[in-house]
């Protein structure tokens, strides 16, 4: 937790200022994670836009030429993998609310595994592509998905992996509490980082099942 | 241009997390008593600048990520010969591009916000409308990006609805506009420097966004296209607008970041100057940029280079003006300095209740608000803060919650 007040010419904090600035902090994490969202749906209607306008212009009639068809068992898996990550940081997001940190754990560690996997298949499809980048609209388009993807995936990854690891250290440097429902800064801001990841694993989740459809099944 | 698309993209990043950092610390961290209703105007417009810095930046990264991914993997985003379309970044780049001018605006129009209360000894007149127009201000920023491809190849059929979303912008900008003239009026001024910019200010950006509203309707827009009175519009907003706010807003808070006050006779030959020769550069590229004057020329026709010879002489005026803040500044700063008091304006501000230069822990104990922000006229009003300190306030009885 920062402070503004800890530091070596200024007075300690009062109880009062510290409970002010915990829940400060908190709130910060409730708002950023969700601002973190907003971020990212404004960067994905970038390519949502892209893919559309591209679409109606068609220049030259090359928008999509019968040979670009984009790889759909490797979609497939990758939508899976993901969808998966998500459903998992969702469940263990719940299960820790109910009093269950073994649940979450696994949950977590499983999800990052699942995520990392799709993460690789997605770097594995983008370089076997059955078409060149620049062969149409749609190809540029599905390339521009696939390294957004990519970036999605790995900031998933990172976040689950760090949000876990936290949950451990938490679970290790507080062995009295109980992380669940301790009222501890610790735990309390532990449980602030699980609900505001697993926001973002659904919002990964079902953004991920707009764009597997605008890709693989349009 | 990789290179460049790289260091957009790393400009792009920095702008998204200044403006992600701006709202959360807004949102969150605001001192105890600090409700919605008392947080300062600067505070709502740099609210609204991170909204739009939040919002409207990722676009630019996209449409910078398919740049670079056309120049590395050889997509074809912009290649219309491949399936792309060079339009797309026009309107990836706009997306984030109108939004930007009012990135640089608002705060303009916050600081002016903040200052015109303290020079008038007036409460800011309407002061939720001018939260809600800023509010406003960013959230229509959204929906005028296709006015700046009226001349580009826009469906026709479109024009008429980005005309409409244009127009509508200038609505809320004119109540904030009419919220600083209902604190001027009928009021006692202190012609202080920060306030000399500010009705600087008002005087400008009253031009510039006039010509604004003429620019948004589509006969004027592709008749002065690419020319002077464009140019001379967007100087009028921009430098007439945000410029001499970021004056005013320096020689307003200066002191209270260094301690020291800027030296006055200095200060008010640089605000002459560039007021002076700041319209005497632009407001005659109104009339060269009706006549005619193209932009992007280094050759006049001959019945323009009279007023062209004007305007440049005028500019490099204008540039001097520049010189002689930065030897006020070198002046009050190094060479004579002279120390400031806590409070030399006798503003209510919660930053003019700590000492000057603000201390590294800023308060003693955090603040608690107990009051409006701009209560001038009330001499029987409360203190704005309590600060904990054996103050204006006994500590004990506000809550922190």
């Amino acid at each position: 937790m920062t402070s503004t007040l800890n530091n070596s010419h200024g007075p300690s904090e009062t109880p009062e200022e510290r409970e002010y600035e915990m829940r400060a902090h908190i709130s910060s994490i409730w708002t950023g994670g969700r601002l973190f969202i907003g971020i990212y749906t404004f960067m994905l209607a970038s390519l949502v836009f892209s893919y559309f306008y591209l679409r109606s212009s068609n220049n030259g009639l090359l928008w999509r030429p019968d040979h670009v068809t984009a790889p759909r068992t490797y979609g497939l898996l990758i939508f899976g993998l993901s969808m998966t990550t998500s459903v998992l940081a969702y469940v263990g997001r719940k299960r820790l609310a109910k009093g269950s940190f073994s649940d979450f754990n696994v949950a977590a560690w499983t999800g990052l595994g699942t995520g990392l996997l799709a993460l690789l298949l997605q770097i594995l499809e983008m370089s076997h592509l059955p078409f060149f980048p620049g062969s149409s609209g749609y190809a540029s388009c599905f390339v521009g998905f696939g390294v957004m993807n990519m970036i999605t995936l790995a900031i998933s990854a990172y976040w689950i992996e760090t949000t876990a690891a936290r949950g451990l250290r938490v679970r290790r440097e507080l062995p009295g509490e109980n992380a669940e429902f301790s009222s501890h800064p610790r735990a309390r801001s532990f449980r602030a980082d699980v609900a505001s990841m697993a926001y973002f694993q659904v919002f990964v989740g079902l953004t991920g099942a707009l764009l597997f459809a605008m890709f693989y099944l349009m | 241009m990789v290179s460049y698309l790289l260091g957009f993209a790393v400009i792009g990043f920095g702008m998204i997390l200044a403006g992600f950092n701006q709202a959360v610390t807004i949102i969150n961290y605001r001192a105890p008593g600090m409700t919605w209703s008392r947080v300062p105007i600067f505070v709502w417009s740099i609210l609204a600048t991170a909204s739009l810095l939040t919002l409207a930046t990722p676009v630019l990264f996209a449409g910078g990520l398919f740049g670079l991914l056309d120049k590395t993997v050889q997509t074809a985003f912009y290649v219309t010969e491949h399936g792309g379309s060079s339009y797309l970044w026009q309107n990836l780049f706009w997306f984030f591009g109108h939004p930007e001018v009012y990135i640089m605006a608002l705060p303009g129009f916050g600081i002016a916000g903040e200052i015109l209360p303290v020079f008038t000894r007036r409460p800011l007149f309407a002061y939720k409308v001018a939260a809600a127009g800023m509010i406003g201000v960013a959230l229509l920023s959204f929906f005028v990006w296709q006015h700046h491809l009226f001349q580009s190849g826009i469906n026709p059929d479109m024009r008429p609805l980005f005309m409409l979303t244009t127009e509508l912008i200038s609505i809320p900008t004119g109540f904030i506009f009419l919220v600083g003239l209902g604190t001027l009026y009928r009021a006692k001024l202190r012609l202080e420097i920060p306030m000399l910019f500010v009705l600087a200010l008002f005087f400008n950006f009253l031009i510039g966004g006039v010509t604004g509203v003429f620019l948004s309707d589509v006969p004027v827009n592709v008749t002065v296209h690419g020319g002077f009175f464009v140019l001379s519009h967007f100087h009028y907003t921009i430098m007439g607008g945000l410029l001499f706010a970021f004056m005013a807003g320096l020689y307003y808070w200066l002191p209270k970041m260094t301690g020291k006050m800027m030296n006055k006779k200095i200060g008010k030959v640089h605000f002459w100057m560039m007021f002076v020769f700041f319209n005497l550069t632009f407001f005659p590229m109104f009339i060269i940029g009706l006549l005619g004057q193209p932009r992007r020329v280094f050759t006049y026709a001959s019945n323009l280079q009279g007023l062209n010879d004007f305007a440049s002489v005028s500019a490099f005026l204008l540039g001097l003006s520049f010189l002689v803040f930065f030897f006020n500044l070198v002046w009050s700063m190094w060479i004579k300095p002279e120390a400031a008091p806590a409070n030399p304006w006798e503003s209510q501000g919660l930053e003019w209740l700590t000492a000057s230069p603000v201390p590294s822990y800023n308060f003693e104990r955090i603040p608690v608000i107990l009051t409006d922000p701009y209560r001038y006229s009330e001499p029987e009003a409360p203190a704005y803060a309590d600060l904990g300190t054996g103050g204006p306030a006994d500590p004990s009885t506000h809550s922190m919650a």
